[in-house]
């Protein structure tokens, strides 16, 4: 079944239109929950007022941030087990992606934090620390990848990199109950449900659903540039080895 | 129109502004780089034709 899908003239076909259409599909809903979030929803005095409006970006930056990570550490791990070349792909293509999602949420975290905790950033907040391990978690994996001389080595380093700091998700994910933090716990992703207003809650997921999107499209467009980048590399191979 | 607010606003603008910019130059990153792998394997495969 992995196969049929991993099959990189399948992948190509289908990415060809499935990008274009997932860039639109993901700009049309961020643009949209953009727009509730300045204009339409009314601010809440119980969050701190107008400033709350900043979790309409903060909040799916950090999902995706986190979504991402467990991509790549999947991707890696197909790679790692069945050795398919489109699974490093994917990997390779999601690192960049996710670190700048990542670096998005660390910035506006910190800036949303300057109203609401009075401090940009605190050394010894466990939320804090653990999303800024993995940027540089994402930092890593493309240097790693960068230092090795050749497409296997990387590969396989990049590999083991991305699934061991694949521990550091869930540790972001419930560092807010198991250590004293500023950050507050979770709202939306809890056991007993969102506690969130739907006019809140309907254009954060909405808009969350648009960065996903939004972020598959950019993943495809890239995993499409390393398939021609690997094109490419084997011509020039084959006319250098033939003179 | 842009919507007005009492308290925060520069903190509220800054923090919109980085969530429209990243993704967009993470957009570009994308774009650029697939065009630019295209040329170079159209380049490579024109040679083989001539």
């Amino acid at each position: 079944m992995i196969s049929i899908f991993a099959n990189p003239h399948r992948f190509m076909a289908l990415s060809r239109w499935l990008a274009p259409v997932c860039l639109i599909a993901g700009v049309a809903l961020i643009a949209w929950s953009v727009w509730q979030g300045l204009w339409v929803v009314p601010k809440d005095d119980y969050q701190g007022g107008d400033i709350m409006r900043a979790m309409f970006i903060h909040v799916p930056s950090a999902w995706l941030a986190m979504g991402s990570y467990l991509g790549l550490a999947l991707a890696s791990f197909v790679w790692f087990i069945w050795r398919h070349e489109l699974a490093d792909m994917a990997a390779k293509s999601i690192a960049p992606l996710g670190a700048g999602y990542t670096a998005m949420c660390l910035a506006t975290g910190s800036i949303w934090g300057k109203p609401t905790w009075g401090t940009w950033w605190l050394w010894d907040d466990a939320r804090m620390m653990s999303v800024l391990v993995m940027f540089f978690l994402f930092l890593g994996y493309m240097a790693l990848r960068a230092a090795m001389d050749t497409r296997q080595k990387a590969a396989k380093a990049g590999a083991i990199l991305a699934m061991v700091g694949a521990v550091n998700v869930p540790l972001i994910k419930f560092s807010v109950d198991i250590w004293a933090s500023l950050h507050q716990g979770a709202s939306v992703i809890r056991m007993d449900g969102p506690a969130m207003p739907a006019v809140y809650l309907t254009p954060l997921l909405i808009g969350a659903l648009g960065h996903m999107i939004f972020f598959a499209a950019l993943t495809l467009t890239l995993m499409r540039a390393e398939v021609w980048q690997r094109r490419a590399d084997v011509i020039l191979a084959r006319k250098l080895a033939g003179g | 129109m842009l919507p007005e607010f009492e308290q925060n606003a520069a903190f509220i603008w800054a923090i919109f502004a980085i969530g429209l910019v990243v993704p967009a130059l993470l957009g570009v990153y994308a774009g650029l780089k697939a065009r630019l792998a295209r040329r170079r394997l159209a380049r490579l495969t024109e040679g083989d034709l001539k």
